[in-house]
């Protein structure tokens, strides 16, 4: 258990890396469970609002070793990464004092910019057409962008609108629905 | 700005908002750079590019943040807050096969 979270906490790219060797580990090496449900659990790990990887350690650490499972696949998960953007962030106060510093807004500043813009297109994918949840997108995007709301409010506020929105359009759907079975 | 609001802070942030760590960059930067200037918009960005640039989960610039405000305690507190949310997955998972067995059974009612 260790070792398979060890390795999927190593793995590059984010998310998507160590579901990647997770599924590789767990379903097509050891069989431990099926790609159904396997799929599953990566849904479920998905609505959580927290780190999907983080939820999907906890699930798989629950499934396999109870409550001390979750602890062994957390810790196995999450040690490189801790490790490693400690001594990056120990680094930084090194840095500081030194010239190389001044090459930190060349380099890193812009890199960081091109990842959040990434990141923002990869999550807005499925909001980038014609519909009212790209509507709201927008109103809040403006909102955060020229009247300098907390986005913490903007945040809630969309998620309110858009559960309303959302379960009206489904209400027109289902009344659709009975309309055309009559 | 103590650990704790600030453990308070992220675990809040972090509960709010789905899709993982990117969403919480804007909440962190309104709280922690504009609001209560204990963090420069240079760290910010700092924190999340090495988080994304390591292997591993995205989200633990948190624990960077964290070692650059209160050091070592302070990583391990926000790891902590950025965690636990995780734990809702239990339940989540019971109800889950809860669903699943219950379909079975009106499956092979069916049948």
């Amino acid at each position: 258990m260790f070792s398979i979270f060890l390795k999927a906490g190593l793995a590059f790219g984010g998310g998507l890396g160590i579901l990647a060797v997770l599924e590789d580990e767990l379903v097509s090496k050891r069989h431990a469970v099926s790609r159904d449900e396997f799929l599953s659990i990566y849904g479920i790990a998905r609505i959580v609002p927290s780190g999907t990887m983080t939820a999907l350690a906890v699930a798989y650490g629950y499934k396999f070793g109870g409550l001390s499972g979750t602890v062994i696949a957390l810790t196995a998960l999450s040690l490189p990464v801790f490790v490693l953007t400690i001594a990056l962030t120990i680094a930084y106060h090194y840095l500081r004092n030194s010239r190389l510093f001044d090459l930190l807004p060349v380099t890193i500043m812009p890199a960081a910019l091109a990842l959040i813009v990434v990141a923002a297109l990869k999550l807005g994918k499925d909001v980038f057409r014609p519909s009212l949840e790209l509507i709201i997108a927008g109103v809040a995007f403006s909102l955060a962008l020229f009247l300098r709301l907390n986005p913490a409010l903007i945040l809630l506020a969309g998620g309110a609108l858009g559960a309303l929105v959302l379960q009206k359009a489904e209400e027109q759907n289902d009344t659709k629905k009975k309309g055309s079975e009559k | 700005m103590s650990l704790w609001k600030l453990a308070l802070l992220i675990a809040l942030f972090n509960l709010m908002t789905f899709g993982n760590g990117p969403v919480m960059i804007p909440l962190l930067q309104t709280h922690l750079v504009e609001g209560s200037r204990v963090l420069t918009q240079d760290q910010l960005l700092y924190a999340f590019t090495i988080a994304r640039v390591t292997p591993g989960q995205a989200n633990f610039y948190v624990a960077s943040i964290g070692y650059m405000l209160y050091g070592m305690p302070g990583s391990i507190v926000a790891t902590l807050a950025i965690i636990l949310p995780g734990y809702i997955m239990i339940p989540l998972l019971h109800g889950f096969e809860h669903l699943r067995d219950s379909r079975w059974i009106k499956g092979s009612r069916m049948v």
